[in-house]
């Protein structure tokens, strides 16, 4: 059977069917046309498809793939928040962090563990013992001592008032009579 | 899987195949990038009614390469001669007479690619350099794939006469 041209193009992309490619190729050993028709046309693909022929290295498409969905995230604002993003991490760097938090623990167990050990000592101190001085003021210190016996946890407590009695002057000033300053003192 | 994810898996999957086909009928990159970008972003706004991931990868096919074309043919003629210009081949580490040949060869195809008509030059880049096949390049072309069979020899032809008139070194 002879084959047309477009059998032959379609051999060369390989969407001939089975049994007719099998036919062709049999024509193809026989028929120096068919064979020369073949060479042909596979020149113009090798000619097509070598970007390397030119000398120039092809396109990234691999960066360009990723440069375009970069673009695209923010046009459509696509961009998903800092948590539910993807992050891949390369094993060594993964190893080298495990290893380092496994070294930084121990380094704090063995210098922190004496310290440790002396945490019973002052948990047995007496708050008795313990001499605590507040400086507050007349409001705030009312609350301070308030909020001292809400907690039940001082026994006692003494206000040491200052050495000289300061006064502030509350509201604006007014003359009043003697007579109404006197009954206010009864 | 949410709207995002489907698209992401659409663009994935379909990105690498527009990108060539739209570079090649452009030349340059960024310009392809560009016009993908487009491309995609109308898809997202019509992906509800574009069921199917293989629908999809027709859809967007089509609109790149529409895309491309427009923006080629607002290019005119003065602007293919730059883009010939613009892709003159970059002398690799090869050199002397072989090398020539081969950057004659290689700009002798890339303006015969050019000088062939749109429904040929089409069929011959999607196959070339979208590598898909002719059920594909037939779904995306919305013709027969009978057709595209015709149009792939006819485009193959057409370059074998060209290249033999011009005498072209075959490396």
């Amino acid at each position: 059977m002879y084959h047309n041209g477009e059998d032959i193009s379609a051999y060369l992309d390989g969407e001939l069917a089975s049994e007719a490619a099998a036919e062709l190729e049999r024509e193809l050993e026989t028929d120096p046309y068919a064979r020369a028709e073949l060479d042909r046309l596979r020149t113009v693909d090798q000619l097509l498809g070598s970007e390397s022929l030119s000398g120039e290295e092809g396109p990234d498409f691999e960066s360009s793939r990723e440069r375009t969905w970069m673009a695209l995230e923010h046009r459509l604002g696509l961009r998903q928040p800092l948590w539910k993003r993807r992050v891949t991490l390369p094993y060594p760097a993964v190893a080298a962090a495990a290893v380092a938090v496994f070294v930084l623990v121990g380094l704090l167990l063995w210098f922190g563990g004496p310290q440790l050990g002396n945490a019973p000592s002052v948990a047995g101190t007496s708050v008795r013992d313990v001499d605590v001085h507040i400086a507050a003021g007349g409001t705030e210190g009312e609350k301070l001592l308030r909020w001292l016996n809400e907690q039940e946890v001082v026994g006692a407590a003494s206000v040491e008032l200052p050495d000289v009695a300061q006064f502030r002057i509350m509201g604006e000033p007014r003359l009043i009579k003697a007579a109404e300053f006197r009954s206010r003192g009864e | 899987m949410d709207r995002r994810a489907e698209f992401k898996a659409v663009y994935d999957e379909v990105y690498p195949l527009t990108v060539r086909i739209v570079y090649s009928i452009t030349g340059r990159l960024h310009v392809a990038e560009e016009l993908c970008q487009d491309a995609f972003i109308r898809y997202y706004q019509h992906m509800d009614t574009i069921p199917t991931r293989e629908q999809a990868k027709f859809w967007l096919i089509r609109v790149s390469k529409n895309l491309a074309l427009n923006h080629e043919k607002q290019r005119g003629r003065e602007s293919t001669a730059y883009q010939r210009a613009y892709r003159q081949p970059v002398r690799g580490p090869e050199s002397g007479e072989t090398s020539v040949l081969k950057e004659e060869a290689y700009k002798a195809v890339q303006d015969a690619l050019e000088e062939l008509p749109e429904n040929l030059r089409l069929v011959l880049v999607m196959r070339e350099y979208g590598n898909l096949t002719y059920r594909e390049i037939a779904e995306s072309l919305e013709i027969s794939e009978a057709n595209v069979k015709v149009r792939m020899h006819r485009a193959r032809e057409r370059l074998a006469k060209v290249l033999k008139e011009a005498d072209i070194y075959v490396p």
